[in-house]
């Protein structure tokens, strides 16, 4: 019986859902009162229910004893039938029975109830004792996902400063403070230092809640949070977590926490003041002609200045979440009726199929998206609003990291490393000159110095005669070889290029006299190299600066060593066949599953020089970008 | 196996890469000497008969492949004729092909030390292409034929180049008929100079695994027309300059005309830089005989990754290559391989699968869509 008492208390359910398990403060005195007050409640519910139960027993009885009684009847009638009077007599024995059962109902009853009592007061101190432990056993071995947010603002408090590790760091900010309510109830305003925006936190959450006027506090706490959040939140940006992943989620981002006392669910508001850079100019891709925009650090604001370029609707921006530690939001971007769906499905893919624990940008980003390791970039990047928002309308899909001012856009093409933003205002004759120099400027950046090699040392008849008696008057006063003058020249220009970026911009000028002089000058008067070979570095490095992609002519001079070992070891047949290597190579990569050297091979409609259609390999839903040439009006003064 | 889906213009370069580096080495010298100034003409024969009877392949080949999934050239042979003809077709193919890389090893060797490595043995070339042929046959088949469409177009832009620039130089009585053995004498080299494109049979040994696109019959044209035209170019400009008898007589026709090139006082002696365009062509033809070889041995052998087999191929090759005494040996094993063994090969595989079509087709059983074996 008691063991039956006790599975029914464990599994009581009262009807009425009562005021939830509030803890204002965390004395032993207050949580026992808590428990106490909360037991009173539903003691009082299951006193109300066992009440119930026992009226619709009594009426159960009732209505056996009017059976009962046309039973007699019956049994009577059946008797003057010619009835042997024996229901006569079960029927007083039934009722004597039933009286009895009653009497003992209730006092069970009775006794069950002192019993339940005593388990509750058992379970309650059970509790009372327990509870630290439960919380330290939740909170020390789940993740922030796998907790929930606690009706207890300590509790939440406590979670945070095991989740932020407040007793190491000092970032974490929590403040309580009270409604102005007949309950008082207390709310918890978390954040982290420095990330939020002060003001807006002060003048938006705390303020209005202070001041939440009294005859609209209500007792019930999820109502109260149902009318905070519509009425006292002035917030553009707010959601609910239940669960503490999402609560940290967006406390890392820059905003900030609301817990509201017997609710089980937090406000999240989002108000990043953390220091932003401000939208400026290019400072990689500068142009002459069209935007002078660029990128910042913001994520949000990336989106919004494509945004502002593109706007449509059409235009997509999917967030995916990327780190396992260090999250870091990043979007995709497309134009729906564009794009190809697939390869929208495709990136996403692989994107949330990253699993590293951290990823801070657009370039350590790619290396986990690409399909193969090669030194060529497989996905352009780009600071530049306008060329994103073009290569969106090509149909293709952009990738935006937060906390980096590049965009990636996939799929890339070989010939994409060459175009440049400022092509497209300027007339085709000059942008087609301009892009035949770079391509000219990465030939010679990648073959140049091989070249003079190789020719010098085993192809000397194709060098004009005239020439090759300078090469050869220099060379006679220089002590190496012309390979080891060669990687001397290269790698000193290299340490010239890397300290002007490294050192101070003020440095920046003595760093190129620096180079000028000592390697220029006194490098040749010290004869340790030839004029000739000082010209084809320089004019190598120059054409290495024609390129618009950076990580492209990066690449371009990787290959270019390999390639003056080629020419210095077996001549004009080491070069052809690294080319061979180097075009198989080029052949075989793509670009989320697109041919790097497309149109060209396989061989599609290419979009680039025609300005009616875009990239037919790109597999666009939508391929015609104009009516015609676009020039409608042309057609309507011949009509 | 994994059935690939390439461009018509990728399986029309895989027959031209096939048929094109000899055009760079021996092939114009041992045609003008077969041929004569009608070296040309039996050129355009060879290759017409070629392209019929490959064309009928084509056919047949694309009507067995409707409806039926991946499978192998050695299964088509299967279906006509027997497994066991099937598995001796297709090993001889593989020797065929395993021959002429060895001799396109040694000649291109030869040729690079002769031409660009004067003062190297015939060793450091040799092991300079093993050496790469194993970096670049890592890559994809794909991937080698889309290089092949960007270098038989850069190529033959060179050869069209080489033939202007020799214009000056120029004698077109040299290319009158009484020059050489007279037209007539000449046609009779034609069945012999479809040696010369038998490589090209590539396509259908590959065709299985790789189907074109557009259609096999259309990749086998275009790959014959392209090798067409770079061959005749080579051999008209080599006859209008050096004529039938001088032509004859110099081994590498392309590099000598390439040696003629003298354009003022700034361009000339540029033969090194028409060099780099046969070295490419040649280094990748052998590439891809590499992966041919491979695939057809994968396939008797019936093992289920081949790259083990790429390894074992270049190093046999190039042991091989060693092992030829001189470039005259290879010329000579080479012309007798090219002119005599591979027509012969070609026709008996041909007309063998054109019996088994007949017998299959009176049978009624052959090419039903989705049929088996």
């Amino acid at each position: 019986m008691r063991w039956q008492s006790m599975v029914a208390w464990l599994r009581y359910q009262p009807s009425e859902e009562p005021e939830p398990f509030i803890l204002t403060e965390h004395t032993a005195d207050e949580v026992s009162r808590a428990i106490a007050e909360a037991d009173r409640s539903r003691m009082q519910a299951m006193a109300d229910d066992i009440a119930a139960g026992k009226r619709e027993k009594e009426k159960l009885c009732d209505g056996r004893e009017d059976q009962s009684r046309d039973g007699e009847a019956r049994s009577a009638g059946r008797s003057r039938d010619g009835g042997d009077g024996r229901s006569a007599g079960r029927s007083l024995d039934g009722e004597g029975r039933s009286a009895e059962r009653s009497r003992d109902d209730g006092e069970g009853r009775a006794e069950e109830e002192r019993i339940l009592r005593m388990k509750r007061a058992d379970f309650a101190l059970r509790e009372e004792e327990l509870m630290p432990v439960g919380c330290a056993y939740r909170h020390g071995f789940t993740a922030a996902e796998d907790v929930a947010v606690s009706r207890s603002l300590e509790e939440n408090a406590n979670t945070l400063r095991r989740l932020y590790h407040a007793d190491r760091t000092n970032d974490l900010k929590l403040r309580f403070f009270t409604l102005k309510s007949t309950m008082k109830k207390g709310l918890l305003f978390a954040y982290i230092d420095g990330m939020v925006d002060a003001m807006l936190a002060t003048q938006s959450v705390i303020e209005p809640l202070m001041m939440l006027a009294e005859e609209r506090a209500v007792q019930r706490a999820d109502v109260m949070a149902e009318r905070i959040r519509r009425q006292f939140l002035p917030m553009m940006q707010t959601a609910e977590g239940t669960d503490f992943g999402k609560v940290v989620t967006v406390m890392n981002k820059g905003g900030g926490a609301l817990f509201i006392e017997g609710s089980d669910t937090a406000f999240l508001l989002e108000m990043a003041g953390y220091p932003m850079r401000a939208v400026g100019k290019a400072q990689i891709e500068e142009t002459v002609r069209g935007s002078q925009a660029s990128f910042t650090e913001s994520l949000r604001g990336n989106i919004s200045q494509v945004r502002s370029l593109v706007r449509s609707e059409d235009l997509v921006a999917e967030v995916v979440t990327i780190g396992r530690i260090a999250r870091k939001e990043c979007a995709i971007l497309s134009v729906d009726g564009i794009v190809d769906p697939k390869l929208v499905r495709e990136v996403k893919r692989r994107m949330e199929g990253v699993a590293v624990d951290h990823v801070f940008d657009c370039g350590a980003l790619m290396q986990f998206l690409t399909e193969r390791r090669t030194s060529f970039p497989q996905m352009l990047t780009t600071e530049r609003p306008d060329r994103t928002a073009e290569a969106l309308m090509q149909g293709r899909v952009v990738i935006l990291t937060d906390g980096d001012p590049f965009a990636a856009i996939v799929p890339a093409f070989v010939w994409d490393f060459f175009h440049s933003t400022e092509d497209r205002e300027m007339r085709p004759p000059s942008a087609i000159f301009m892009r035949v120099l770079r391509y000219l400027g990465a030939v010679v950046t990648m073959l140049l110095p091989g070249l003079y090699i190789a020719l010098t040392y085993f192809h000397q008849e194709a060098i004009p005669s005239q020439l090759l008696v300078v090469i050869a008057g220099y060379r006679q006063m220089v002590p190496f070889p012309s390979l080891v003058e060669m990687l001397l020249l290269i790698v000193s220009f290299e340490f010239i290029r890397e300290a002007t970026l490294r050192v101070p911009s003020r440095l920046g000028g003595s760093i190129s006299i620096v180079g000028a002089i000592i390697l220029g000058q006194a490098a040749v008067t010290a004869k340790l190299v030839s004029p000739v070979l000082v010209v084809v570095v320089a004019l190598t490095g120059l054409a290495s600066y024609i390129l618009p992609e950076y990580r492209f002519a990066f690449s371009l001079r990787v290959c270019q060593y390999a390639f003056l070992l080629a020419g210095g070891m077996t001549g004009l047949v080491g070069i052809s066949l690294l080319s061979v290597l180097l075009l198989i190579e080029l052949a075989g990569m793509s670009s989320f599953g697109v041919p790097f050297l497309a149109p060209l091979i396989p061989r599609t409609a290419d979009g680039s020089g025609a300005e009616s259609m875009r990239p037919d390999v790109l597999n666009p839903v939508r391929i015609v970008k104009a009516e015609g040439d676009g020039k409608r009006w042309q057609k309507e003064e011949s009509e | 196996m994994r059935q690939r889906i390439i461009g018509h213009r990728e399986a029309s370069m895989l027959l031209a890469i096939c048929v094109l580096p000899s055009v760079f080495l021996l092939e114009p010298s041992t045609g003008i000497a077969r041929a004569g100034t009608a070296a040309c003409l039996v050129k355009v024969g060879g290759g017409l008969a070629f392209l019929t009877l490959s064309v009928w392949v084509a056919v047949m080949v694309e009507r067995y492949a409707r409806g039926r999934g991946a499978f192998t050239f050695g299964d088509f042979l299967a279906h006509h004729l027997s497994r066991g003809v099937a598995c001796a077709v297709t090993v001889v193919w593989a020797g065929a092909f395993m021959l002429h890389l060895i001799l396109l090893l040694r000649t291109a060797a030869e040729s690079t030390a002769k031409t660009a490595l004067l003062q190297s043995e015939i060793s450091l070339p040799l092991v300079l292409f093993g050496g790469a042929m194993m970096v670049g046959v890592r890559q994809e088949l794909t991937a080698l034929l889309r290089t092949a469409y960007l270098l038989v177009l850069g190529a033959g832009g060179l050869v069209v180049m080489l033939a202007l620039l020799l214009l000056p130089m120029h004698s077109a009585e040299l290319l009158l008929p009484w020059q050489g053995y007279g037209y007539a004498a000449s046609m009779r080299e034609v069945f012999s100079d479809m040696g010369t494109w038998c490589m090209g049979t590539a396509v259908f040994l590959l065709f299985p695994m790789m189907r074109a696109e557009g259609g096999t019959v259309k990749s086998v044209v275009r790959g014959v027309i392209a090798a067409a035209v770079i061959k005749c170019t080579v051999l008209l400009s080599a006859l209008a300059v050096f004529g039938s008898v001088v032509g004859a007589e110099r081994s590498f026709l392309f590099y000598e005309m390439a040696k003629l090139v003298h354009f003022s006082q700034y361009i000339q002696r540029v033969e090194s830089i028409f060099v780099c365009a046969w070295v490419m062509v040649v280094f990748l033809a052998m590439i891809v005989f590499v992966r041919i070889i491979t695939m057809l041995l994968t396939d008797v052998l019936s093992v289920s990754d081949g790259r083990p087999l790429t390894m074992l191929v270049i190093s046999a090759s190039v042991v091989c290559a060693l092992l030829v005494s001189d470039l005259a040996s290879a010329v000579e094993v080479g012309g007798m391989l090219t002119y005599t063994v591979m027509p012969v090969a070609f026709l008996v595989t041909v007309g063998a699968v054109t019996v088994g079509y007949i017998l299959r087709r009176r049978d009624g059983d052959a090419y039903r869509v989705g049929g088996g074996d």
